[in-house]
């Protein structure tokens, strides 16, 4: 019996609880990947160690179809998970999460093909592979290097599934729409209209004039929220704007410098939050470093960061 | 007895372009070390798989040689009392050099003595300087994209997580970021999950296979291409692509090879075969399998070759995972079709001309523009040439249509989906379109050279499209001050440039193409864009921008000529020209003019007199002859030979007084010919830099009237070394 899809995320979050992960509940902000949740993006800076599991919905307005393509989705679900520091055996531990949603790699032909993953709007870049199970692509694996343009150190690895692409394999079915939830329920069921509507809205519906405005709105208020040190509204703020840059993508509103205008705009949004971020965390003293590094690294981010702030 | 060194670096899953590299640097790396330490060796061997970068070094000694060196100290007296006795100075130089003070010797150098110490440096042992080689090597083998993982500060291209040393039976211990060197490695990652250990060296390669990975990767592409012909040929076909970068990819993504054959509905033989190729190919690779006695014209855009099926090469054998391999390899190509299916006739839904307006919303470059107005600037360009190269009719029509429907595509779905086919997208819906065959094949041959080893355009109209598009692309990259710097190229300028002087000389060799004025044209369009620039730093400079791209274009055109057996002294003439771009269509024409011209002797003497007549004349040498001042002989001689056998043979037609073609341009300097002579004994019976200016200025007047016949070939100053 393969499982279904609430199975396969019960699985996951089991097999990484045990890995010692905080298994974290969605975040409830519109993103375009789970990268950009807090849980990653922000908990990757800095020197204290992280380990967390999440299935978080993504939206990506230019990716839908209108429920007409069995596998692409303007909403859909990512199962991220972030270890950091990377271990040593990260690879082994990923191919034992995947015994755990029921695959068995001596069955399987599966590989590692290279794939780096840069991302403009939030200064952040990483390493690694795309993950093939015979032929299809199922997990997205980065060493994150640098989110908001700083150093991520230690490196942490971001291990991306691509739970429906997964779960279609599993169940043997040829449309998203057609994989069970539960057994009684399909994922059409639950997400199929959705498609249709949201793609209607993303592309013909939503109104340009109102979105500029969002735009603008949402930015300054983060610009003031930031001169505040309050770092989550900000974050939150930065991560409207960019969905609703991705809505205007979408709309296909964007004049051509315009985009790259915007682009940078979010991405200096983002690299002062990430800034804003790790000084919070070395005011707060590292709390999840070991009580006898605390003080060391505190003054040593201190010195780096605060003492010798970048030119606003 | 000679030794054999072992080293296999354990990484996560390395790129596949990065293997190749890596070995090459590993090689170079080892070889400059070890005769760095003067430790010789019979060969080094290198081998990759995705998880190992292996070196196997050969005949190497058990330790360095000894040397016997002879180190120079102070002067003698310095050292010595006059009775012999040692100083303080030579008891200090002894102990320094580890020898007894009675042993030092004296030496002189000029009339001085001085103190030398004849000392042994005895060898280190082999091993020991390994272990501080070996992790000067992985420190440098670098690449493209490194990365840091876990802790460390340390890069590599992907994290190093066990390492071999071995020297023989023994260990040459190191560490690497806390990656101790032993002699345990790991067999396949799935087949043979386990440790290996080694004795020495020459179990390596066995034991690998014992655990499922063929190390040498001669063995793995010679499996490879059995079992991929093998199984193409039960399909009733032949396999594609076994000869392309996709065999060294696979070669380099398996470290246990085994072809699975899968298939897929006919009804997507539908599809024009580069796009179901594109798809197996880059997205999948999989190896295409094609008709065995298949037809195909190089010059259709649109064959129908392949047969339904596919050839995917897993790393991983097991009998009880084939099946499921197909199967989910099937699955996968299948959506992958399906999407390609959708898009392409869905995309035909909407004609390419009613596209126009979302090529607005395209950026070709920030600061040049949407790819609207590249089109409208490709399509002023197609009618300037039309009019100013006087092309004929029909290519007009056609190059304009070509170059307003070629980048069409770029907002097409399935281009969005396949970058690769841009091009061809847009041929196949003008096809549909019915447009003319001759647009058509242009859309989709543009882009050529797409590659290093691709060709340039077969097609007429498809030539003069990529000439417009690439001279478009080099012009705005040059004046958005883009231009390419050491190996960093990512505007493809240089492969932009390239293609440029072959479609010109190899393509377009019969047509005479100025391209100071294609130059002009666009940088007339530029310009006002990049006005509001002016300000910043970069700001752009006409003169400099068409200096710097005449250069870049003309390394291009040397290096291509060059390759080609012309002479550097040759190219040097040829290229002098003050505008060399405004005639680069002859330049092939005036090398083979000059190189014939030197085969014969009489041309010899012709090309000397060329030399004398260069050497003298200066930029601002008078260049009018008033004839009322002609007094010597010499003076007479040469000006009336000019006048009655040169100049009134030119003069009567065009072609010899503008030549442009080899023939014209060996007639012109067949008419040149008599003047050999009579220029030899002007030289040598008049003085040319007269003190007097009238008679100077008369003097370089006649040279220069001669001078300007040959200058039509290029300065001839540099011919010179040429000259027997």
């Amino acid at each position: 019996m393969s499982l279904t899809f609430q199975q396969a995320l019960q699985a996951l979050n089991k097999f990484w609880d045990e890995q010692g992960c905080l298994v974290l509940q969605a975040y409830d902000i519109e993103k375009g990947a789970s990268t950009m949740s807090p849980g990653t993006f922000l908990r990757v800076l800095g020197p204290e160690p992280w380990r967390m599991a999440c299935a978080d919905p993504c939206r990506r307005p230019t990716d839908g179809r209108y429920g007409e393509n069995p596998n692409r989705l303007q909403h859909y679900f990512q199962y991220q998970v972030i270890l950091k520091p990377s271990p040593d055996d990260v690879q082994d531990v990923y191919l034992e999460s995947l015994k755990a949603l029921g695959i068995k790699p001596e069955n399987h032909d599966i590989r590692f093909v290279e794939d780096n993953w840069e991302s403009p709007t939030l200064g952040a870049w990483g390493v690694g592979w795309e993950v093939w199970l015979d032929g299809l692509e199922i997990t997205q694996f980065t060493y994150f290097q640098q989110a908001g343009g700083l150093d991520v150190k230690p490196v942490a690895a971001e291990i991306t599934y691509g739970l429906e692409r997964i779960c279609m394999y599993l169940q043997d079915v040829d449309s998203v729409y057609d994989l069970k939830w539960n057994n009684q329920i399909t994922y059409g069921e639950l997400y199929h209209r959705n498609e249709i509507e949201q793609s209607t809205y993303n592309f013909e519906e939503s109104d340009p004039k109102t979105l500029f405005q969002l735009f603008d709105l949402h930015e300054q208020a983060a610009l003031a929220l930031l001169d505040k040190k309050l770092v989550m509204p900000a974050y939150e703020c930065i991560l409207k704007c960019s969905h609703t840059f991705n809505l205007m993508d979408a709309r296909g509103i964007i004049g051509k410098d315009e985009r790259m205008a915007n682009i940078l705009r979010i991405r200096k949004l983002a690299e002062r939050v990430a800034r804003a971020f790790l000084e919070q965390r070395i005011e707060m003293g590292f709390p999840l470093l070991p009580e006898g590094e605390r003080e060391a690294l505190a003054k040593e981010y201190a010195e780096k960061y605060i003492a010798a702030p970048q030119k606003a | 007895m000679s030794g054999i060194y072992l080293l296999e670096i354990g990484v996560e899953e390395l790129p596949a372009a990065h293997i190749p590299e890596a070995q090459t640097r590993l090689t170079t790396l080892f070889t400059e070390e070890l005769k760095g330490q003067s430790l010789p060796f019979d060969e080094i061997k290198t081998y990759a798989t995705p998880r190992r970068l292996t070196v196997v070094v050969s005949g190497l000694p058990q330790e360095q040689p000894t040397i016997q060196k002879s180190v120079r100290g102070p002067k003698y007296d310095a050292g010595f009392e006059a009775d012999g006795s040692p100083k303080k100075a030579a008891i200090g130089f002894a102990q320094k050099n580890g020898i007894d003070v009675k042993d030092l010797a004296k030496e002189k150098v000029g009339d001085v003595d001085y103190i030398v110490a004849n000392i042994t440096i005895q060898g280190k042992k082999t091993g020991e300087l390994l272990g501080d080689i070996v992790p000067r090597v992985i420190n440098h083998v670098s690449g493209e994209r490194l990365m840091r993982w876990g802790n460390s500060e340390f890069k590599f291209s992907r994290p190093i997580r066990w390492i071999v040393s071995l020297l023989d039976k023994e260990v040459v211990p190191f560490s690497i970021n806390n990656v101790e060197a032993g002699r345990q490695s790991v067999g396949h990652r799935i087949l043979a999950p386990g440790a290996i250990e080694f004795e020495n060296p020459s179990q390596y390669k066995e034991k690998l296979k014992a655990a499922f990975v063929l190390v040498d990767q001669a063995e793995r592409r010679a499996i490879i291409l059995e079992q991929v012909e093998k199984l193409s040929r039960e399909a009733g076909g032949e396999s594609k692509k076994l000869d392309s970068e996709l065999l060294e990819e696979v070669v380099n993504i398996t470290e246990w090879p085994y072809a699975v054959k899968g298939t897929f509905s006919e009804d997507y033989l539908a599809l024009p075969d580069a796009l179901l190729e594109t798809i197996m190919v880059h997205h999948q690779r999989y190896f295409p399998v094609q008709k065995a006695n298949g037809n195909s014209s190089p010059d259709s855009i649109k064959t129908n070759n392949l047969l339904p099926c596919f050839i995917t090469v897993a790393n991983n054998d097991r009998e009880g995972a084939r099946e499921t391999i197909r199967q989910g390899n099937e699955r996968v190509l299948r959506a992958r079709l399906a999407d390609g299916k959708f898009f392409y006739f869905d995309d035909q839904k909407k004609k390419l001309e009613d596209r126009v307006a979302d090529l607005d919303q395209l950026t070709y470059q920030h600061g040049l523009g949407s790819y609207l107005a590249k089109r409208e600037r490709l399509s002023e360009l197609a009618e300037f040439l039309a009019r100013t190269m006087e092309l004929d009719g029909a290519m007009s029509k056609h190059l304009k249509r070509a170059v307003e429907l070629a980048k069409l595509d770029l907002v097409t779905n399935l281009v969005g989906e396949l970058p690769e086919l841009q091009g061809y997208v847009g041929a196949w819906y003008a096809s549909a379109e019915s447009e003319p065959e001759e647009v058509v094949r242009a859309i989709a041959s543009h882009y050529a050279p797409r590659h290093t080893d691709d060709d340039i355009p077969r097609d007429r109209v498809g030539m003069w499209a990529g000439f417009i598009d690439k001279i478009d692309h080099l012009t705005g990259l040059f004046a958005l001050g883009k231009r390419p710097t050491g190996s960093s190229d990512p505007f493809a300028l240089r492969r932009n440039a390239q293609g440029l002087v072959d479609i010109l000389l190899d393509g377009l060799s019969d047509q005479v193409v100025d391209l100071e004025l294609v130059v002009d044209f666009l940088l007339d369009k530029f310009e006002p864009m990049l006005e509001a620039r002016k300000n910043n730093k970069k700001a752009f400079e006409r003169g400099r921008v068409k200096e710097e791209l005449t250069d870049f274009i003309l390394q291009r055109l040397r290096s291509k000529l060059t390759s080609q057996g012309v002479n550097r002294e040759i190219l040097d003439c040829v290229l002098s020209k003050p505008q060399p771009l405004k005639e680069i269509s002859t330049v092939q024409d005036r090398c083979k003019v000059l190189s014939h011209l030197l085969a014969s002797e009489d041309g010899v003497e012709l090309v000397r007199s060329g030399v004398r007549v260069a050497n003298i004349l200066k930029p601002d040498s008078c260049s009018t002859v008033d004839e009322s001042l002609l007094s010597t002989d010499e003076e007479k001689n040469l000006w009336s030979s000019y006048q009655s056998e040169v100049l009134a043979r030119i003069e009567t037609k065009e072609h010899l007084m503008n030549p442009a073609s080899f023939d014209e341009y060996r007639a012109m300097l067949d008419c040149l010919k008599p003047l050999t002579g009579k220029i030899d004994s002007f030289f040598e019976g008049v003085m040319v830099n007269d003190e007097d200016s009238r008679k100077r200025d008369l003097r370089h007047g006649i040279l220069m009237n001669i001078d300007r016949h040959f200058k039509q070939i290029g300065e001839f100053k540099p011919l010179q070394p040429l000259l027997p």
